[in-house]
């Protein structure tokens, strides 16, 4: 377990200091990355792993936090399903590496784990809580839904990463 | 909605579907968006390829497939492609229906309405990706 406590006058370094939006959604983004940065990233044991998920996830904050951000009708992505991400990567093994974090067109944040495009691990975080989870393990197919996730990895998820990552 | 008169791609041709920056990861890994229709509207746009090099795949999606936000003023035309043979379009419950709007223009639609549905079937696109062409950027 690494500890890590940062100053809180250093959240600036791991949130944008400035946007290249402008108007009031590009401020609220900002502030938005600068409460996550702040909350998850000063807290001491936090590994390096989940403080790598958690900035992936403050970069997708940045290129998605917008309407339309993909020019083709893509939903903003919304805070409650970056939070929701944030706090499902809590409680994923620190063992488990860093996913690929992206949003979906309907607003959602992607977390990808692949280790080729046959072995690989995907979970969506919605605005309202729900995972909707799929995953390729050679010829066999996993898929399905999570309608509560409190703070614990459902089971059905932790054993799409093993099948990932172990097999 | 299906247009009335789409007409059934051949399953011996081949379509291409345009990527954008979300699309890849590091330049040559396809994400599974690329593949995901919206939950809005569970359509996929491609291009029949067959006949056409790459350049002029590249010409088509210029033309017909670049992102044009007019409120900021900004445009992105494709970063690269990726090839489906429409039998494996087709091996996955799924329909490929050519409308030529704009010519060449044709739509992936059947897909299942529930999202974790979608998401497998778009992984499983990515891994039926025949040809995959990307332009690097510095």
């Amino acid at each position: 377990m690494t500890a890590c406590l940062m100053p809180p006058g250093d959240v600036g370094l791991l949130a944008d200091e400035k946007s290249s939006g402008v108007g009031p959604d590009a401020v609220r983004i900002l502030e938005k990355q600068r409460d996550i940065a702040r909350q998850y990233l000063t807290a001491p044991y936090t590994s390096a792993t989940l403080r790598s998920s958690i900035e992936a996830v403050l970069n997708v904050v940045s290129e998605a936090g917008s309407p339309n951000w993909d020019a083709a009708g893509a939903r903003a992505v919304s805070s409650q399903a970056v939070e929701r991400a944030i706090r499902l990567l809590r409680h994923v093994p620190a063992t488990i590496p860093v996913p690929d974090v992206f949003a979906d067109a309907d607003g959602d944040v992607v977390l990808d784990w692949s280790r080729s495009p046959r072995c690989t691990f995907t979970v969506t975080v919605s605005a309202r809580g729900e995972l909707y989870y799929a995953g390729l393990f050679g010829t066999n197919r996993m898929r399905g839904k999570e309608t509560v996730f409190v703070d614990e990895v459902p089971e059905a998820v932790r054993s799409g990463l093993r099948r990932v990552f172990e097999d | 909605m299906t247009d009335a008169s789409a007409t059934v791609v051949d399953p011996e041709s081949d379509v291409a579907r345009f990527l954008f920056t979300g699309h890849l990861k590091k330049n040559r890994i396809v994400r599974p968006n690329a593949f995901m229709p919206p939950e809005d509207d569970l359509r996929l746009s491609v291009c029949v390829r067959d006949g056409l090099d790459t350049p002029a795949v590249y010409d088509w999606g210029n033309a017909h497939a670049a992102r044009r936000d007019i409120e900021r003023d900004v445009t992105e035309v494709p970063r690269g492609f990726a090839v489906l043979h429409v039998k494996d379009v087709v091996s996955e419950n799924l329909t490929v229906e050519r409308d030529d709007v704009p010519p060449r223009h044709a739509e992936i639609g059947n897909w299942k309405p529930e999202k974790e549905a979608r998401l497998e079937t778009a992984k499983q696109l990515v891994a039926l990706v025949a040809e995959l062409q990307v332009k690097l950027q510095p």
